[in-house]
């Protein structure tokens, strides 16, 4: 099983990319599990034709018995997806929320049970509490990407990012992949972006192009490989799909 | 009134369970809370300070450290102690704000091991759950870290798992229980975990089956069987027949190298028995008493684990005091088998109370109470409890 964790800035288009990749790597025939750790819980939102699903937190505010069936939706393409969810806006805790959904998943055997190839953490990125790094964890994933745009406030949080990588080593956790360079068209985007690389170190994995097809297949509530299976933009994140199937292989 | 208990104290947490299961090692326990939960498992949770082997450090958590997150000072702090202390293994167990906040425990813990060479070993207690988690992780994660698979196999031999004193006391029941596994002809390589040493852990995968006593016992046991397809056994031996019973299926185990799980029935009828404690030391009662003839309806409950494939169709999962107080008003019950401190409930007024002590309930107040489950004690209870109270009694 491969574990994979993308983190990047809220709105920066980890969701998309995420739900894409899931999709390029289902096309392969691989079985892929896509778990958004945001608390606005809409990870998945196009993989599920733009309707949500139910997510960790609202299952276990419910009370009672809880079961995998309830919680992990399988979509057309076979991606399993799972929503941790959060807490109601002004109280609470989300990083404690993420916590208690990956000690609920894992207290129900989800990673045994639906045996997954790869599983894909949706994580947000710019909310530095203990709760959102646990994807990071040894014990969650192995690898993590970082998406990030050219603006300067993508490649801060993108910077952070990779520091607590960097610094939690010694505690045996996931290590760093590389960027995902995904566009917004700001000036000199790529030799931003690079440059962050050189400063923090990594490489830039993926470029993918800003692409109105992206804003069509989310209005039919579909990932673009899905909606536009011929597209450009789907030879993008299909591409993609194989960089990081080639990063996570060559260790 | 929701999940307060209004009659019934708090009951034991998690990271005390871990902290009971690690006492008998030369261990370094630091806690990794502001000082409450530490000052809970060493004032009300442990019983066996005169003999301590353990050091129990608190990290004394403040505010700061917390908002910051910087787990520096007390990964530091555990390095030195640990230096000074030279221990076999350190564990570093995680409370209420750890939780919170995400402190990792085991990342902590691998720097901790890193840096002084060390076994250590982090747990993610929380206080939000019961001691049966907590003794239950540490079962399995000592298991884990410790063992060595590739021990020779012992014939006739058993491991014990599920021994704490949270619910057997410290009054001589881990040796009781290794006496009555011996004089049936078999060894015993490790009891998990009271009074055995990490050489005993260690061979612990050479035994031919595994005895389950409590519920604290049962995710170690099913691991083991999933992992070195070791079988197990479960139930406490109680009552002369009961003891017989649980050496049998010991024997057929062994024998067929499958587990054997005694069958759970409450039967039909009035002046009902309400047994409330650990599931499978209950259990181990209503069977008990059924083999010895008795023929009122019995029913299980319990305010912790109540797995539903040990359950008969009537047992009760106490999700609180409520709960509890609506099972003695149902009218089904004509006496309780439980805690001491049951009797401050008003509705057990009209009912007999039988005590045997739960520690995670009462705590000191009754621990020196707990019988010998093996023993002259546990025989009398059970021809207390096996007619309703009216009836006259077996002697
Ligand atoms: N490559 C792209 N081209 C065009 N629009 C994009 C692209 N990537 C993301 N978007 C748009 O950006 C918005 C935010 O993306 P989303 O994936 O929800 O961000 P995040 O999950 O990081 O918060 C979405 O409305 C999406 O349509
Ligand atoms: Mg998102």
């Amino acid at each position: 099983m491969l574990r994979i964790a993308i983190y990047g800035k809220g709105g920066i288009g980890k969701s998309t990319t995420t739900s894409n990749l899931s999709t390029a790597l289902a096309e392969q025939g691989l079985r892929v599990m896509q778990i958004g750790c945001d608390p606005k819980a809409d990870s998945t939102r196009t993989l599920t034709n733009g309707q949500s699903i139910p997510t960790v937190l609202d299952l276990l505010r419910r009370g009672g018995s809880l079961t995998l069936e309830e919680l992990v939706y399988t979509n057309s393409s076979g991606v399993l997806c799972v929503e941790a969810g959060g807490p109601t806006p002004g109280i609470g805790c989300a990083g404690r929320g993420i916590i208690t959904a990956f000690e609920q998943l894992q207290d129900l055997n989800a990673y045994k049970i639906y045996k997954p190839d790869v599983v894909l953490y949706d994580v947000l990125g710019d909310v530095v509490c203990g709760g959102f790094a646990m994807p990071l964890r040894g014990e969650y994933s192995d690898i993590v990407f970082v998406v990030t745009s050219g603006e300067m406030m993508s490649m801060y949080a993108a910077a952070n990012i990779v520091k607590a990588v960097e610094s939690f080593k010694k505690r045996g956790y996931a290590r760093f992949g590389g960027y995902i360079l995904n566009r917004r068209n700001v000036e000199n985007e790529r030799a931003q972006v690079e440059r962050l690389a050189e400063e923090e170190g990594g490489k830039i994995i993926a470029d993918l192009p800003r692409s109105s097809e992206v804003q069509q297949a989310e209005a039919l509530g579909k990932t673009v490989v899905e909606a536009f299976p011929e597209s450009k933009m789907a030879e993008h994140y299909r591409s993609l799909a194989h960089k990081v199937l080639e990063v996570c292989k060559n260790g | 009134m929701g999940r307060l208990s209004i009659y019934l104290p708090p009951f034991t947490g998690d990271y005390s369970g871990v902290c009971s299961a690690l006492f008998d090692f030369n261990c370094l326990i630091v806690l990794c809370d502001a000082s409450c939960c530490t000052k809970n498992y060493i004032n009300y949770d442990e019983p066996r300070w005169s003999r301590n082997k353990t050091t129990t450090l608190c990290a004394q958590l403040r505010t700061m450290e917390v908002a910051l997150g910087d787990d520096s000072r007390i990964i530091n702090q555990t390095i030195e102690a640990a230096q000074a202390l030279k221990p076999d293994f350190i564990a570093l167990l995680g409370s209420p704000v750890p939780a919170i906040i995400g402190m990792d425990m085991k990342g902590m813990a691998r720097e901790v091991e890193e840096r002084t060479g060390i076994p250590a070993l982090g747990f993610d207690t929380t206080g939000f759950v019961n001691y049966h988690r907590g003794v239950s992780s540490a079962l399995v994660e000592l298991f884990r870290r410790f063992s060595d698979p590739h021990t020779p196999k012992i014939p006739r031999s058993v491991n014990l798992l599920g021994l704490t004193p949270l619910d057997l006391g410290a009054v001589g029941n881990a040796d009781a229980l290794r006496a009555v596994v011996e004089d049936a002809g078999f060894s015993v390589v490790c009891n998990f975990l009271m009074d055995s040493d990490l050489e005993d852990l260690c061979q612990s995968p050479g035994a031919s089956v595994n005895l389950v006593i409590t519920s604290s016992g049962l995710a170690l046991a099913r691991e083991m069987e999933e992992a070195l397809g070791i079988p197990y056994v479960i139930g406490m031996p109680i009552g002369t027949k009961q003891t017989q019973a649980v050496i049998d299926l010991l024997e057929e185990s062994m024998k067929k190298g499958i587990s054997q799980i005694p069958s759970a029935n409450n039967q039909e009828g009035n002046e009902g028995l309400l047994i409330l404690g650990d599931q499978i030391i209950a259990n181990s009662i209503r069977n008990a008493l059924q083999a010895m003839g008795c023929t009122r309806p019995v029913v299980v409950s319990s305010f912790f684990e109540l797995e539903p494939a040990l359950s008969a169709p009537a047992d009760i999962r106490l999700e609180k005091e409520a709960d509890l107080i609506r099972a003695l008003q149902s009218g089904s019950f004509s006496t309780v088998l439980g805690d001491p401190l049951l009797h401050r409930i008003p509705q057990m007024a009209s009912l007999e109370l039988i005590p045997l002590p739960h520690p995670v309930i009462s705590g000191r107040l009754h621990w020196d109470e707990v019988p010998l489950f093996t023993g002259e004690d546990m025989q009398k209870l059970l021809h207390r409890a096996i007619n309703p109270p009216h009836q006259g009694k077996e002697k």
